[in-house]
């Protein structure tokens, strides 16, 4: 059964914008993030001050994970918002499906699409690094790796959350403006110092803050499954009389 | 109606604020019977479609397809039920052909030709490559009669599977659901206006208003209520009845509710039967002829013109 979910919800998507979006920001978000990074070490090693926005100290991760959480939102809540925007729900609660599969069999999509992204996202700054020749200044490939995929697999933790509002508020827009207020205000207030403060990023927070691994571990493990079952939960109950 | 329904609802009431979208619905469905429930806007007709499929969740009472209970857990029950929304949806970025098979796919349906032979039945085979989201309101509406039928259902349930459709369209899915109804027997609960066509098909009609299931009838019954006839409201109905009998000579009448009788004479004798009633000082509240079609007798009754039986 969720591999049929699967198949159809890849089907959907194939041809959809928002996935090119997606792709967009992760990859364009990384592209930029070196470029930056490569900006702001240059200002900050020839003393010529700093612009407003930019600091000395800005690494790659600093500028683009905040881009990739945004592009793994988009997506989450493009999947999960859709059908309740263009009356898709209703043929997907009268197939003979169990409503917990569609949840699980759509986290696979998405979590197979995150991986996908920061994978495209690392491949896009090797790129950049080798066309930069700033491997004097900015951690290597491998260090980039990490950061990507580990923020990556945090934030896939924190996904079921944002999939819970698509289903709860019924549609794409009330989830990605939800989770897009509290990352433009966590970043506009105090950047990953207060982020790490919301439950919602807690895990990603954790993960580039270097927290014990099992208290990360622990944490993402139940915001995940907590995530996931106030989904299920949502979709099951979901009372949907016009 | 028969035993061992095919579907049934059985108590089903539902408030929004103060708002009654179900008031004590009840009803069921016999293998292979077409109930058409007719009514106007807001009459109650897709909130009680959507509770029966279990889209939308009743504040009281229940709804079951084949014995089982509507609800999460009876998921399997779907692989035997075909469901048209009001609002036919279409899945962006995949063709109509894909859109259907992806439907069947759901329904763990294998058949290669099910979806081109569902797109067939409602006429739009030539648009199988099409994005299925392209498609006009009226050719979405076929698509998702092909999604409903695709897979062989044994139960349909169709809220206004001919709304805004052309004559040869809505001609074409008239013959398909009597094909459907004769050939196959799929039960079906059909939600329609009454000039729409599907009453004719109907073993039995529903009438909606406000929220409740204000009348019923079988196919007889219909028939035998839409001839034409004289109402009368009547403060004592057992007086007014000996006055039709032994002064009037009139058999042919039922006393229905209360104080309404309902005598199946032309219209042209209304005035004699007032002035027998009240001269034997009977009073008399109100006095019509009915003297329309069936779908005029309908209308009648969804919007409350008419008295329900």
């Amino acid at each position: 059964m969720i591999g049929r979910l699967i198949t159809a919800e890849v089907a959907g998507l194939r041809r959809s914008l928002v996935v090119w979006l997606a792709v967009l920001l992760a990859v364009g978000g990384s592209v930029v993030a070196r470029m930056m990074s490569w900006v702001t070490h240059a200002i900050g090693r020839t003393e010529l001050g700093t612009l407003p926005f930019l600091r000395p100290d800005m690494g790659w991760s600093d500028m683009a994970v905040p881009l990739a959480l945004l592009a793994y939102l988009i997506v989450t809540s493009y999947v999960f918002g859709r059908d309740f925007e263009d009356g898709n729900i209703d043929l997907l609660l009268t197939a003979p499906v169990r409503r917990d599969a569609v949840v699980v069999a759509r986290m696979v999509v998405i979590a197979t699409g995150v991986l996908v992204l920061s994978l495209m996202g690392w491949g896009a700054d090797v790129a950049m690094r080798a066309v930069l020749v700033t491997s004097s200044l900015d951690p290597g490939s491998a260090t980039s790796a990490t950061a990507a995929f580990g923020s990556a697999i945090a934030a896939i933790a924190t996904l079921p959350l944002v999939a819970w509002a698509s289903v709860r508020f019924r549609g794409v827009l009330p989830a990605l403006g939800l989770g897009i207020a509290i990352e433009v205000a966590v970043l506009a207030l105090g950047g990953f110092t207060l982020m790490r403060t919301l439950p919602w990023f807690l895990p990603m927070s954790l993960a580039i803050g270097g927290a014990a691994l099992w208290l990360e571990v622990s944490l993402s493990v139940l915001l995940f499954l907590g995530g996931l079952a106030a989904t299920v939960r949502a979709l099951r109950t979901a009372d949907l009389y016009e | 109606m028969a035993s061992s329904p095919v579907i049934e609802a059985i108590r089903l009431s539902k408030t929004q604020g103060r708002r009654i979208l179900l008031d004590d619905v009840s009803f069921s469905v016999a293998r292979g019977d077409l109930l058409a429930l007719v009514g106007e806007a807001s009459s109650g007709k897709t909130a009680l479609l959507r509770a029966l499929v279990g889209l939308a969740h009743s504040d009281t009472g229940s709804a079951r397809i084949m014995g089982e209970l509507v609800g999460p857990g009876a998921y399997r029950v779907f692989e035997r039920v075909g469901f048209l929304p009001a609002d036919p949806p279409a899945r962006r970025g995949l063709s109509v052909r894909r859109d259907v098979e992806t439907s069947l796919s759901l329904a763990g349906v294998r058949e290669p030709d099910a979806a081109r032979r569902a797109l067939a039945l409602v006429g739009i085979e030539d648009l199988a490559e099409k994005p299925a989201h392209s498609l006009s309101d009226d050719s979405r509406r076929l698509l998702g009669i092909a999604r409903a039928i695709a897979h062989s259902p044994e139960l349909l349930v169709l809220d206004e599977p001919t709304r805004g459709l052309g004559g040869v369209e809505r001609r074409r899915i008239l013959d398909l659901l009597r094909m459907l109804s004769l050939e196959r027997e799929t039960t079906m609960v059909v939600a329609t206006r009454v000039a729409d066509g599907v009453v004719e098909l109907a073993s039995h009609v529903g009438v909606m208003r406000g929220g409740g299931l204000v009348a019923e009838f079988d196919r007889e019954g219909l028939r035998e209520r839409g001839r034409e006839h004289v109402e009368v409201v009547v403060s004592d109905p057992p007086r007014a009845a000996l006055v039709l009998e032994e002064q009037l000579g009139l058999t042919d009448f039922a006393v229905c509710q209360e104080h309404l009788i309902r005598i199946y004479v032309p219209g042209s004798r209304i005035s004699e039967i007032n002035s027998a009633l009240v001269a034997d000082g009977i009073e008399v509240t109100r006095l019509t002829v009915n003297a329309g079609t069936l779908e005029e007798l309908l209308e009648r009754l969804s919007s409350g013109e008419a008295a329900s039986p």
